[in-house]
């Protein structure tokens, strides 16, 4: 049971941001009951919250994903600890980052570690209430200390978008130094992610997009070339920066619209990850040339545990920072939706809850 | 044109320390191609830890006995050809050996440089050379690394460590490097991009390597074996690599030592992979490793560091310099100039 000088100090309601029907004029931000904070469970003041491309399709859809409406939207973020149990390793009002996938921690993939994969996952802002919102109540196991100097909001701009690259490429099999990865679409969070990482691993990095101000932004992370997909012929253009050879790997989260693109820039063996399927999740295969050039292509959500404390331990030695592309109050969250579902962001738009120290 | 050839021979076995009296200069009638060969005038011979393990067993070449002839990493020129696949002016690299001439035929070329202008002699003996190669390979193929990760490389002031550790350093590690004396464990900070350096000639080695470290250590590159190896094992991670790529620490002692009572339980406790590899197991990506290095050095994110010798007289003396850790970087005797 929540203790009694935290029950006296917290407020009976919060604002958070709400969906209540699908599409853009179900969101609104309100006034909502505060979480009753439950034993093995730790209530968060959130300080921020960004958005993730998951976001609008919950808002505008959420097929396929097991939940009732009205429910608070937002998949990540950080904060303090406002709530949790004595023993717990937290103390109140220490700074905290969320792994917003409450794993079961007994099935056979979160006993192999691979928690994204959990047969009984309730993820925040997807089965669940998430992190649009000033509290925010999740189990023990999804709250991870931050050290008093982290920057929150940083913190909020990676707990997903870093580590759904950091899986991607660094996972199943690893891109390493020296190698070469075509960014697909560069400008969402996961894809500036991916762009940021591979090139502290040293690998080097191609990207798409129809936007030259993107191609240019990417430029300066570090790309080493970019492709206007509106302009240049993807494919044709990747086999000429890679002198004939191919990409060892392609990070594409577009799907139908760049798939045979994608399949097409891979070197012999080469690895195609899919994350997402913003225009569609039904390619042509291309069958024969997967299995010709012996083409390895596996999906790829999320990150695992293990995932998520070594980009974290990166992050927090200064190997990275998250590109943020605009910061919106609470308030304004509707706008901060409609930035991102326009494709307008480079980096992680995100939302405050709190004054960010 | 070519009277006389002037070869190393390896003439007797060590009995400890090698020296330069264990080797004998011949002199030999130059040899001349016949068809379907080429004479190549050697320009750059090779100075390896390897060739003193060459000498202590059966490796993964026949063990070197006295009376051979001594083998040798080498770039050579061809001068003289009686075959279409080799053209008067090609560089061609191979293990050619210790001496200024050689006659061989096609398949004996590791790589052949066509158009000129050749690379520099100094990348293709060190950075591009089977030196490059192994570090590339062991770190990223056997070691696979990842950001974040703590790297310890031994022997980290030669030719493969110090290729290691600017590679771990661009992979986005934090890179210690470990070597003998002060000089070059600053060198391996200041130069070479390491984030520390210790001495383990130290009094405190464990202790120093332990703070250098204060995330423990993932992957071990392990130039060394000995004392080293037994200081890393007791400070790795769970699921640590350790790479043995080479066991220069043991080659003067006449036989690879004991001791693997007590790696077991390390490696079972906490989930360790110990794999040893030479670089000729990952020839079919040579090409891959060969463009990254070069762009690389281009960009000067990688130095080759070569310490060149003038002269085939002292090729006896580099390697004996080179077993006493008097390196820093590659070695190699230049033979003949351009």
């Amino acid at each position: 049971m929540a203790n009694a000088l935290e029950v006296d100090t917290l407020p009976r309601t919060m604002r958070a941001a709400v969906l209540s029907q699908r599409g853009g004029a179900g969101l609104s931000v309100r006034e909502v009951p505060m979480p009753a904070r439950r034993p093995g469970e730790v209530l968060v003041r959130m300080h921020a919250a960004a958005l993730n491309r998951v976001d609008l399709y919950m808002r505008d859809s959420g097929v396929g994903i097991t939940h009732t409406l009205p429910m608070v939207l937002g998949v990540e973020g950080a904060g303090t600890v406002a709530g949790a149990d004595a023993g717990s390793g937290l103390l109140q009002g220490s700074k905290v980052v969320l792994y917003s996938s409450a794993y079961c921690g007994q099935c056979r993939y979160c006993l192999a570690g691979d928690q994204p994969l959990c047969e009984k996952a309730r993820i925040a802002g997807e089965h669940g209430d998430g992190t649009l919102a000033e509290f925010v109540m999740l189990p023990r196991r999804c709250v991870v200390p931050l050290p008093a100097a982290a920057n929150l909001l940083d913190c909020a701009a990676i707990g997903t978008g870093h580590v759904t690259a950091w899986r991607m490429l660094f996972g199943k099999r690893a891109l390493h130094a020296g190698e070469t990865v075509l960014v697909v679409g560069i400008g969402g969070g996961v894809a500036v992610a991916c762009l940021q990482l591979a090139r502290l691993a040293g690998a080097q990095v191609i990207v798409t997009s129809s936007s030259d101000v993107k191609l240019a932004r990417a430029a300066e992370l570090g790309a080493l070339a970019g492709i206007n997909y509106r302009t240049e012929q993807v494919a044709k253009r990747v086999l000429e920066i890679t002198e004939g050879r191919g990409v060892d790997m392609v990070i594409d989260s577009v799907g139908e619209a760049s798939w045979g693109d994608s399949l097409r820039s891979l070197r012999r063996g080469g690895r195609l990850i899919t994350c997402g399927a913003t225009t569609g999740s039904q390619p042509g295969a291309d069958l024969q040339r997967m299995f010709i050039r012996q083409l390895e292509v596996y999906g790829s959500t999320g990150g695992s545990v293990a995932e998520f404390n070594a980009m974290l331990k990166v992050y927090l030695a200064g190997g990275f920072r998250p590109v943020i592309d605009q910061c919106f109050a609470l308030e304004q969250v509707g706008e901060a939706f409609a930035r991102l579902q326009r494709g307008e962001q480079f980096g992680k738009v995100v939302v405050t809850m709190a004054e960010i120290s | 044109m070519t009277p006389t050839n002037r070869r190393w021979f390896y003439a007797s076995r060590p009995e400890g320390a090698l020296g330069v009296e264990h080797f004998e200069l011949r002199t030999e009638a130059a040899p001349s191609p016949g068809p379907g060969q080429a004479l190549l005038r050697m320009r750059m011979v090779s100075v390896d830890p390897a060739q003193r393990a060459w000498m202590m067993a059966r490796t993964y070449r026949p063990q070197l006995m006295p009376g051979n002839f001594m083998p040798a990493f080498a770039i050579g020129e061809v001068v003289q050809t009686q075959t279409p696949d080799l053209k008067v002016g090609d560089l061609v690299e191979g293990d050619f050996g210790w001496q200024e001439w050689a006659v061989i035929s096609p398949r004996q070329a590791m790589r052949r440089h066509r158009r000129a202008p050749h690379p520099p002699m100094e990348r293709l003996i060190g950075a591009l050379g089977l030196t490059g190669l192994t570090a590339y390979f062991g770190l990223l193929e056997v070691g696979r690394v990842r950001p974040g990760e703590t790297v310890v490389v031994s022997g980290a002031g030669g030719a493969v460590g110090s290729m290691a550790v600017q590679m771990a350093r661009l992979a986005g590690c934090h890179v210690v490097g470990v070597a003998g004396g002060a000089d070059k464990c600053a060198r391996l900070v200041a130069e070479l991009g390491a984030h520390a350096a210790v001495d383990y000639r130290g009094t405190y080695f464990r202790n120093d390597l332990k703070a250098a470290c204060p995330n423990g250590v993932d992957v071990y590159f392990d130039n060394t074996a000995g004392s080293i190896l037994e200081t890393s094992l007791s400070l790795m991670n769970q699921r640590g690599r350790v790479v043995c790529c080479g066991a220069v620490a043991q080659y003067d002692k006449g036989g690879w030592g004991a001791g693997v009572a007590g790696v077991p339980g390390i490696l079972i406790s906490r989930r360790i992979r110990m794999e040893g590899f030479i670089v000729m197991d990952y020839e079919h990506q040579r090409p891959d490793a060969e463009a990254a290095i070069t762009r690389w050095l281009d960009r000067a994110q990688l130095k080759a560091l070569v310490q060149v010798t003038e002269g085939l007289d002292h090729a006896p003396r580099a390697l004996v310099e080179l077993l006493a850790g008097g390196n820093f970087g590659k070695m190699a005797v230049r033979v003949a100039a351009a």
